[in-house]
């Protein structure tokens, strides 16, 4: 009887989400959490449909696996190119690849912190579900509210004043970009990266005064519900800091210290995928320290990625606003900051950063050469690009023939380099929170809040964007038959 | 004036056109004043028993292709309820880029993906989807052979192409939403799109009688930014795609993929695009192409079918044979 007893508690996007990802918690005979899975429902084939395709198309075809980062997989794809066709972009091209990718990380990033995560921190996370949304956001800070779907939308038309288009781009090619900037161009981009960054620093501002200065929150969201001690990786610049389009991938220990630093070319010397036949979604791991499971600690193999994981890896942040926010950062939560919570916060920093380096390339008198394509090179038919995407660490790998056809490709993508610590987060959580069979309402936002901070882009194939994911926990028998049913809202 | 019930559902999908409605910023709250939004997983906290239990939809509108059951599932439920149903971006219209993965079966697919790749670690070979759980609630959805495009199942009211459909096509949808409020139906199989090439759109310099004597790739050499892409030997995939886009790639000097699908009263895409590029190599030429020649022009273009149906191949003629055959 003892397995017939068992229960499962499905959570499920109650959507067509459901579609795309699905969490399932495994009670014990004591109604205690055993287990949980966090399940990715569909496969988009990118690795096989690239084969046998023109090499220079890349960028154009890769970028369609996510809608919501397609620049990252745009950006990824082309470095991975000026390898295997053996270029070097000229310096204004790296510049423009490296200005249009911050835009994007913003329009990102405010599209996850204020049109997902927001309700959850200015709205209280207990607040009734039905006005915990974007709208009841726009209704409580209507003025926050309308700024961020403004600037929204200007990062938006900075992507498409430098690429053409702001979703699934264009621009970038095997050896630089399609088109330059012109002057009238980057004085426009000018004004918009200016609002980006009083913008930017405006938000922290609003998080500060409304989440660390608050203690109650200040405990729930940095406490000990939310918290994985594993290892971070990040891109870096060859100071130790932050860089979206370009560096050496640096991985230090849940300690703080640098455990490893190799070029994007050795990845498969660090990184190895295992496979569960119960997600369409795989789990990365550091080869080296090797898989021991679903677990934490110095001893296992998972690490993390993102935005409070590249700040861990970062030695400071190399612009000016952006070291400031990030000196406060790293003084109320250690370094490194195991927090998982502190996701949300550290983006409202990259932001800053972005912006600010934004300027910095605008002001470049290289930036409107135009001088954005090297035609020239030793085409070698492998290559592999790394950048920092909005979710973490991504890396393309292609290989093709002397035709330049691909021939063999190998994506990882930062969703899925965090899959093991999003399925420890809500097991951990499950955990703490469902006691004897127990399962108090407030389980289903608090359970949600720990997936919600990797993001709400799971595996780039969910992509929820505003509003709320909605959620119903079904606790039923193993037959199938549902024994009591909570949905929130 | 009565709301319109408005569901949303998703095939596979990357997001893009969640996005694309999102950027149209004020134009949404109108909708949000025209429509009740049954359903939608972006925006709203829908639920799906709120779509099973809704018995009629105005208007239904789905984004993304077929891959597995669920997909289907999902598809055939929207139709169902819906008394308009949208076809909402490239893979819901025509399978788009995931529909080239239509030249591997998906057991195939699933090796190459969970066994094959280069940083997997599988020692069993394990595929996800074809594991039987203890636990019922494990299993996944089953992905199917091949992928379709939605009108393969269902009859389509409205299509929506565009990868994503620009801000002006999602306006556009938005306005048909506000109509209904007043009983204005739009005509069926009516395309949110032009009616006419996206040449006729392009303001490059175009020749008179195209003739192409070799082929060149984006990479090769330098793109001027005045003239038809074809007439530099380019492939350009404009005079068989419908215009509508707002011709955004060709300003940013990128060639068209065809992302908005084939002009009207063509079903191939990519077979159309052939013959005109045949003739265009024979054109006005006094003798006829040698096989060596073509030998060469076929040489310089090694991926005719990604290029020719990047973003159709789950909707052309080759696939529909293919997918009789697997029974599927």
């Amino acid at each position: 009887m003892g397995e017939k007893e068992r229960k499962i508690i499905t959570i499920e996007p109650v959507t067509r989400l459901e579609g795309e990802a699905k969490i399932n918690i495994i009670l014990d005979e004591e109604g205690n959490v055993k287990d949980a899975y966090f399940q990715v429902m569909d496969y988009r084939a990118f690795e096989v449909l690239s084969v046998g395709r023109q090499a220079e198309e890349m960028p154009r075809i890769a970028n369609r696996i996510c809608g919501v980062c397609s620049w990252a997989h745009h950006m990824a794809a082309v470095k991975a190119l000026d390898q295997l066709f053996g270029r070097d972009p000229p310096p204004t091209a790296k510049k423009l690849r490296e200005l249009s990718y911050c835009a994007h990380t913003i329009h990102s990033h405010i599209i996850h912190f204020f049109l997902f995560a927001s309700p959850d921190l200015f709205l209280s996370p207990d607040a009734e579900p039905s006005v915990r949304n974007f709208i009841g956001l726009l209704q409580r800070h209507p003025e926050l509210t309308k700024r961020a779907l403004k600037w929204h939308t200007e990062s938006e038309r900075v992507q498409e004043i430098i690429g053409g288009k702001a979703v699934h781009p264009p621009f970038a090619i095997p050896g630089g970009v399609s088109k330059p900037l012109t002057e009238e161009e980057r004085v426009k981009v000018i004004e918009k990266a200016k609002g980006l960054l009083d913008f930017s620093l405006d938000s922290l501002s609003f998080f500060k005064k409304n989440i660390i200065e608050n203690e109650k929150y200040r405990d729930l969201f940095f406490g000990d519900l939310y918290r994985l001690e594993t290892y971070y990786m990040g891109l870096v610049d060859p100071n130790n800091q932050i860089n979206f389009y370009d560096g050496k991938i640096r991985v230090i220990d849940p300690e703080g210290h640098e455990t490893f630093k190799f070029d994007c070319s050795d990845y498969l010397d660090y990184i190895a995928e295992r496979v569960e036949p119960w997600t369409y979604t795989k789990f990365p791991y550091l080869k080296k320290i090797g898989w021991k499971g679903l677990v934490d600690g110095k001893g296992s193999g998972v690490y993390r990625v993102n935005s409070l994981p590249r700040l861990n890896v970062s030695k400071g942040m190399p612009t000016p606003k952006a070291q400031e926010a990030y000196e406060d950062f790293m003084d109320t939560l250690g370094r490194p900051a195991h927090a998982t919570l502190a996701f949300h916060w550290a983006r409202l920093i990259e932001m800053i950063y972005c912006s600010e380096r934004m300027l910095e390339l605008l002001e470049d008198p290289e930036i409107t050469s135009k001088d954005v394509m090297n035609y020239t090179g030793d085409y070698k038919g492998e290559g592999m690009g790394v950048v920092e995407a909005p979710r973490g660490t991504l890396i393309h790998h292609y290989e093709a023939d002397e035709n330049g056809i691909i021939t063999n490709s190998n994506l990882i993508v930062p969703t899925t380099m965090n899959n093991a610590a999003i399925c420890m987060e809500i097991r951990n959580s499950a955990r703490k929170l469902i006691r004897g069979g127990n399962v108090p309402e407030g389980v289903l936002n608090r359970v949600e809040m720990a997936f919600r901070a990797y993001d709400p882009c799971l595996s780039c194939s969910t992509h929820a964007l505003p509003g709320e994911m909605p959620l119903e926990v079904v606790i039923m028998s193993e037959d199938g038959r549902v024994l009591r049913r909570l949905r929130r809202g | 004036m009565r709301k319109i019930k408005l569901a949303v559902d998703y095939g596979s999908i990357c997001g893009g056109c969640d996005v694309a409605f999102i950027d149209a910023g004020e134009k949404l709250i109108e909708l949000a004043n025209a429509a009740e939004i049954v359903f939608w997983p972006a925006v709203v906290d829908g639920k799906e028993e709120d779509l099973r239990k809704t018995r009629e939809i105005d208007i239904g509108i789905f984004f993304g292709a077929i891959r597995t059951e669920r997909h289907k599932e999902a598809l055939e439920q929207l139709r169902e309820k819906s008394r308009i149903l949208v076809a909402f971006g490239t893979c819901a219209c025509y399978g788009g880029i995931p529909g080239l993965a239509n030249s591997v079966e998906s057991r195939v697919l699933l090796k190459k993906g969970y066994v094959a790749t280069k940083s997997t670690d599988n020692p069993d070979g394990k595929l996800p989807g074809f594991e039987e759980f203890k636990e019922a609630a494990l299993r996944l959805p089953r992905l199917r052979s091949l992928v379709s495009p939605i009108c393969d199942f269902v009859d389509v009211d409205i299509w929506v192409p565009g990868c994503p459909p620009p801000v002006e096509s999602v306006n556009k949808l938005i306005d048909v939403v506000k109509d209904l409020q007043e009983d204005q139906v739009p005509p069926k199989g009516l395309f949110i799109a032009e009616g006419r090439s996206l040449c006729d759109f392009c303001e490059r310099e175009k020749p008179e009688v195209l003739r192409i004597k070799r082929f060149r790739r984006v990479h090769e050499g330098e793109i001027k930014r005045d003239e038809c892409f074809l007439k530099q030997g380019i492939i350009c995939l404009g005079p068989v795609t419908r215009g509508g886009c707002g011709a955004r790639c060709i300003d940013a000097n990128m060639p068209c993929r065809g992302c908005f699908g084939p002009v009207p009263n063509v079903e191939d895409q990519g077979t159309r695009f052939l013959s005109a590029v045949a003739s265009a190599l024979m054109a006005e030429e006094e003798r006829e192409v040698g096989e060596e020649e073509l030998r060469k022009l076929i040489d310089e273009l090694p991926d005719p079918l990604g290029l020719f149906y990047m973003y159709s191949l789950a909707a052309s003629i080759i696939n529909r044979r293919y997918l009789d055959l697997e029974g599927d």
